[in-house]
């Protein structure tokens, strides 16, 4: 029984005290509105956060190797919108799904490959990308909004599969593979060491150039993924889609206590991150507050929390050093 | 003081540099002058005074922004918010036009409102020391609430005469609203670059712990470059309500995702202490060509975006390309 | 010598196991090795020392693999290698130690002494178990017991320096570089060290200990090689050598050529500490400095020297002690306070520190100057122009025109122009941190030549420098500091190097010059 209570203790204590911050979230809107706790609602809220939550795994890693990508949202929508116009020209579902994550895996490599080779800031290539990729889109869908027919997408979105919903499955499934490569492969160590150190890195021995692709591709790929889920419930494909989904991720990254600079980084943390931010949206919503005011309230919770983090920070840095 | 004695004789500079700065800061006047003689040879409608007259009417507005954001851009940082500080400025002057208020009144509120908001940015990045995307991004959203709350209550239209004079009017056959570009042009080239704010600015973007050694008042200065992008955001929009004889929901399009683009037309870049007024002219002039050229050649404007995007890129490159020839080495840090 | 003896010199005569020939390297304005050669035996521990900037890492970072040679060839076992990046360069068994450590603080002790080259299971993935676990039996075969679990933020700096080395040893070493692997080291930590290296000696792996701790040289090494501005100065064996040679030879002329030092003439008082501490960093430092003169401040580094100058001009707050400047006693102060008060600051980075790299020679002079010369607020281009010329011809700046980029200068021209920024300001007192760090020999008596003038016209200089002949050729007088604490005052007449640098290492002797 002492190891089972030790090993409780243990795991307490490494939580992330952004778990801390959900637990009190959702004691709060639960407290303000009967309507939030219902299994309706948590369904919902974790519906609405699943699109986020992935996209938020790459972004983790792009600011873990201390670079950023501006390009994910126009990525997600992308994504939808490739999905969209294919299934028009009546190819089959798996292969279009396939086209469009590929799509993907090229933005990632070219914009990785800008980034590494082409030392180009990595704020600079993918806001470049954002414009770029934008564009597509509105190009692809000639600025209007296309319809997904098929019949099996849009059941997906609202499945169950083994009793979960399909989605939820997505979801774990990219947490854990996030999981996996961060703590058990070599590319969660490199990428820490590229974000701490990138000449340092170099110098012990680390291909440099080759992981930093692997990172913009494994973001463009998340962000990708997320795309295909959206468009399997808003069964559309347009060019405003994914917008804003590049800065709502950075903020659940620094949310969840990870440091802009690069270098480390917290998977459950920005997990969740990724779900304060959908609670607050949600549960401030049930209040039956307008759209600008949960907009205002959302924007100051971040700013506050990337304050704080950064004063926190600096402090503990100010400590250290004498 | 009597001369130190030669001894050192180590010297390695190519003689091309000279050379390859020329080709640099004139590449953008190059491509610029080459979309304006297309687009002359592309469509007769193109290259009549009144067309040409209007596009320059158009781009002053962008401009200011350009103008901005460049100055911003140039201390090293970035800022995301100027399209709505912009907005809501001129949404209060329409307002306060409306309730009766001198025009000059108005105006004063409507930059005041602007620098208001760039203080608190600048307060922001350099005291609190958090980046500045992340800054803007975050006014940005909390201004963008605040303008979609205020606007919902109120379109306004029929501004008074005087005040779409600025916008629409003409003295001497000229637009107004050039001369107020000029104005605007005139001070902000002299501020950058025959004052020590300007001087400082620079030093700031190219490193800022070294200007702090040096003694220069960083924080002061970046919180008046903040200021000061906010009262050209609002400068600018209060003209383009003025000429369009409007301020609805149409006013926050992107404007600020544009004052970057123009901004990097213009030479300056996310590393700082690069980018000058004329580089914000000559980069607001390409961004509006190429708008100009789009909806002239016919090409569908869904593509201008795109377009924009592969310019920037393109434009990346080169600097890069250059730079890379030139060698300069960025060394700015906090 | 008869048979017996003839064969057991052959028995005992090591293979040459890495061979370096006709080293060259090239950075934008200077060349930092010049035909450099080193050999090194299976089991031998060669020392590499030489002034700062004498090429010494540059050497180190070639042989592992982290800096590509412009010239030379590098053998090993007598065959010719082409070591194209550090992981080559492990995979060959040469494996450094990076002064700046080069380690990950987010990542585990086990974590990034495995860096590069994980152990893998079969599936492909990590084996993070058996890492820790060969982790910790390498640590305890060094004597060094401590979890491998632990996070290396967690570490102390010494810690940490010694994971650094740990690591180097994990790539089947035969060829082990050290670059200063002492700085952030205790006694205690130092001699374990020495412990570890002598028994890697027995098992035939080589070393290379650059260093610039001649003390601690003399301790360990086999053979010494001296570097002075990228060229080789020659080799000795460590019975031959001593302190006094190794200076003269990394110093290479004789101490009164170099330092064109002339008696100073003593005003009143510029600056004056007392009892200044700061926890942690400094504690009850006292000192002052005179117009018109030299003091010099020496120590090894961790000394806090920097820091010092630092609080002096207002970069670090201080718990206790007063500053009086020109004989007024102020408060805390901020760079842009002390810069109106007169006091400059040549920071010992100066690429980082003390210039604006992408900004021209011209700029980076008048950037300190800008209210004094132009109180209104505004430029008048025309006497920018002016006073950058006047500075550029004073002190002999190369440059082909005041709109040069500095990138584009050598080190000792960019250094001129950080000179020239203060003296632009009109500074009565000048802290000078490391002023000839990292450049050429010309240019280093161009410096003493203008410091030399300052002083005359009733500057007062504070001069921090870890080069011995340069301290004791240009002090009036010399502070040494040791781990924050002012450990001794030297009045130059009066003093040898051997004093100073006794001084600063610790080791207690009689100090005829105290005051």
């Amino acid at each position: 029984m002492q190891q089972y209570r030790k090993k409780i203790l243990y795991w307490i204590t490494k939580l992330p005290s952004i778990f801390y911050i959900v637990v009190f979230l959702i004691i709060t809107f639960s407290i303000l509105s009967r309507h939030f706790a219902t299994l309706e609602n948590l369904f919902n809220v974790i519906r609405q956060s699943s699109v986020l939550m992935i996209v938020s795994l790459g972004m983790l890693v792009a600011i873990m190797s201390g670079g950023i990508d501006l390009s994910v949202g126009v990525i997600v929508g992308l994504a939808g919108t490739i999905i969209a116009v294919l299934l028009r020209t009546g190819l089959n579902l798996s292969l279009v799904i396939a086209i469009s994550i590929l799509a993907c895996l090229l933005i990632g490599t070219l914009s990785g490959l800008l980034i590494s080779k082409g030392r180009i800031q990595p704020a600079i290539v993918t806001f470049g990308m954002f414009f770029t990729i934008q564009g597509i889109n509105q190009g692809i869908t000639k600025g209007g909004s296309i319809t997904i027919s098929n019949k099996f997408f849009e059941h997906f979105g609202n499945s169950l599969y083994l009793g979960v919903p399909s989605f939820l499955w997505v979801v774990v499934s990219m947490i854990i593979v996030s999981a996996i490569l961060l703590r058990r492969t070599t590319f969660g160590s490199y990428v820490c060491a590229i974000g701490n150190d990138i000449e340092g890195a170099r110098s012990q021995g680390i291909s440099v150039g080759l992981y930093l692709v692997l990172v913009y591709i494994f973001s463009a790929l998340m962000a990708g993924v997320s795309g295909v889920i959206l468009a399997s419930r808003l069964i559309t494909g347009n060019a405003l889609i994914g917008i804003g989904i590049e800065f709502e991720s950075l903020a659940a990254v620094v949310v969840g206590g990870t440091l802009i600079g690069g270098g480390s980084g917290t998977l459950a943390g920005t997990i969740f991150g990724a779900l304060v931010i959908s609670i607050l949206k949600n549960g401030l919503s049930l209040l039956g507050l307008r759209s600008e005011v949960t907009s205002a309230i959302v924007g100051i919770t971040i700013i506050s929390s990337v304050v704080i983090a950064q004063v926190l920070y600096s402090r503990r840095k100010l400590s250290e050093q004498s | 003081m009597s001369k130190v004695n030669r001894v050192s004789t180590t010297l390695t500079m190519p003689r091309r540099i000279a050379f390859s700065n020329i080709v640099l800061r004139s590449s953008r006047l190059i491509v610029f002058l080459v979309l304006f003689i297309a687009m002359a040879i592309a469509s007769p409608a193109f290259f009549t005074m009144r067309n040409l007259l209007n596009i320059l009417g158009q781009s002053i507005p962008i401009f200011l922004l350009v103008a901005g954001e460049t100055l911003v851009m140039a201390t090293g940082g970035v800022d995301l918010s100027l399209g709505v500080t912009g907005a809501l400025s001129a949404s209060f002057v329409a307002a306060s036009l409306r309730h009766g208020n001198p025009i000059w009144l108005s105006i004063i509120l409507g930059l005041a409102v602007g620098s208001f908001f760039g203080v608190i940015n600048g307060l922001i990045v350099a005291k609190i020391r958090i980046n500045p995307f992340i800054t803007t991004f975050g006014t940005r959203l909390l201004i963008l609430s605040l303008l979609n709350w205020y606007m919902r209550s109120s379109a306004i239209y029929d501004l008074p005469e005087p005040f779409r004079f600025l916008g629409i009017g003409r003295i001497g056959g000229i637009p107004a609203i050039i001369f107020v570009g000029l104005f605007i042009f005139a001070i902000l080239y002299f501020l950058l670059n025959y004052t020590t704010f300007g001087r400082a600015l620079y030093a700031i973007g190219s490193n800022s712990l070294a200007s702090r050694i040096s003694g220069i008042k960083v924080e002061r200065i970046l919180i008046t470059v903040y200021a000061i992008a906010g009262i050209m955001s609002s400068a600018a929009l209060m003209l383009i309500i003025a000429r369009v004889n409007a301020a609805d929901t149409r006013l926050y399009e992107g404007h600020e995702l544009n004052a970057i683009l123009g901004a990097l037309l213009g030479g300056a870049t996310f590393a700082g202490a690069v980018g000058t007024i004329n580089g914000a002219v000559i980069g607001t002039l390409i961004f509006v060509l190429m708008r100009n050229a789009i909806n002239l050649l016919g090409v569908s404007p869904l593509w201008s975006t795109f377009v924009s995007g592969i310019v920037v890129f393109l434009v990346v490159l080169m600097d890069e390309g250059v730079r890379r020839r030139v060698v300069i080495r960025r060394s700015s840090k906090h | 010598m008869d048979k017996q003896d003839r064969k057991n010199m052959e028995i005992n005569k090591k293979p040459v196991l890495l061979r370096a020939e006709g080293i060259v390297k090239d950075f934008p304005g200077v060349r930092a090795l010049d035909d450099a050669n080193l050999e090194l035996e299976a089991g031998e521990i060669h020392a590499l020392v030489g002034e700062n900037g004498a090429g010494k890492s540059t050497l180190a970072k070639i042989l592992a693999g982290v800096i590509s040679p412009d010239e030379g060839k590098i053998y090993i076992d007598g065959k010719e290698i082409k070591i194209r990046s550090p992981r080559e360069a492990q995979v060959m068994g040469i494996a450094m130690a990076f002064q700046e450590l080069n380690l990950v603080p987010s990542l585990t002790i086990g974590s990034n002494l495995f860096l590069s080259h994980e152990l893998k299971t079969i599936g492909g993935l990590v084996d993070i178990s058996k890492i820790h676990k060969e982790s910790k039996k390498i640590l305890l075969t060094l004597g060094l017991d401590i979890d491998p679990y632990t996070k290396l933020s967690d570490l102390s700096i010494a810690q940490q320096q010694m994971v650094a080395i740990v690591r180097a040893l994990t790539f089947n070493t035969r060829i082990l570089i050290l670059d200063e692997p002492t700085s952030s080291l205790t006694n205690f930590e130092i001699n374990k060290l020495f412990e570890i290296l002598k028994k890697l000696k027995t098992q035939g792996i080589a070393i290379i200990y650059v260093s610039h701790r001649l003390e601690e040289v003399f301790q360990i090494a086999d053979s010494v090689t001296v570097l002075r501005d990228g060229k080789m100065v020659g080799t000795l064996e460590a019975s031959e050598a001593n302190v006094n040679k190794v200076v003269v030879m990394m110093v290479g002329r004789e101490i009164s050529d170099m330092y064109p030092k002339k008696a100073a003439i003593l005003k009143d008082e510029a600056l004056r500490l007392v009892n200044i501490t700061k926890y942690g960093v400094c504690e009850e430092v006292n000192l002052c400095l005179h117009q018109g003169e030299v003091v010099g401040l020496y120590g090894l580094v961790g000394a806090s020297r920097t820091d010092v100058a630092r609080i002096i001009f207002g970069m670090e707050s201080y718990d206790k002690g007063d500053i009086y400047i020109l004989g007024k006693k102020v408060g805390r102060t901020n760079p842009n306070r002390s810069v109106a008060l007169g006091i400059g600051f040549l920071t010992e980075d100066r690429k980082n520190e003390g210039l604006c790299m992408n900004l021209s020679v011209k700029q980076n002079i008048i950037r300190a100057s800008l209210k004094k010369l132009f109180p209104t607020g505004f430029i008048n281009p025309g006497s920018e122009e002016v006073v950058a010329k006047k500075y550029i011809d004073e002190l002999n700046i190369a440059t082909p025109s005041t709109n040069q980029l500095v990138f584009f200068l050598s080190g000792g021209t960019q250094q001129k122009v950080v000179l020239s920024q203060w003296i632009c300001t009109g500074s009565k007192i000048m802290i000078l941190d490391e002023p000839t760090h990292g450049i050429d020999v010309g240019a280093k008596v161009e410096i003493y030549q203008i410091i030399n003038r300052l002083v005359k016209d009733g500057v007062a200089i504070l001069l921090i420098s870890s080069d011995l002949p340069e301290i004791l050729g240009m002090s009036d007088r010399i502070y040494v500091m040791r781990r924050g604490r002012l450990a001794g005052e030297f009045i130059r007449e009066k003093c040898v190097a051997e004093d100073i640098v006794s001084c600063a290492i610790g080791v207690d002797k009689v100090n005829d010059a105290a005051i």
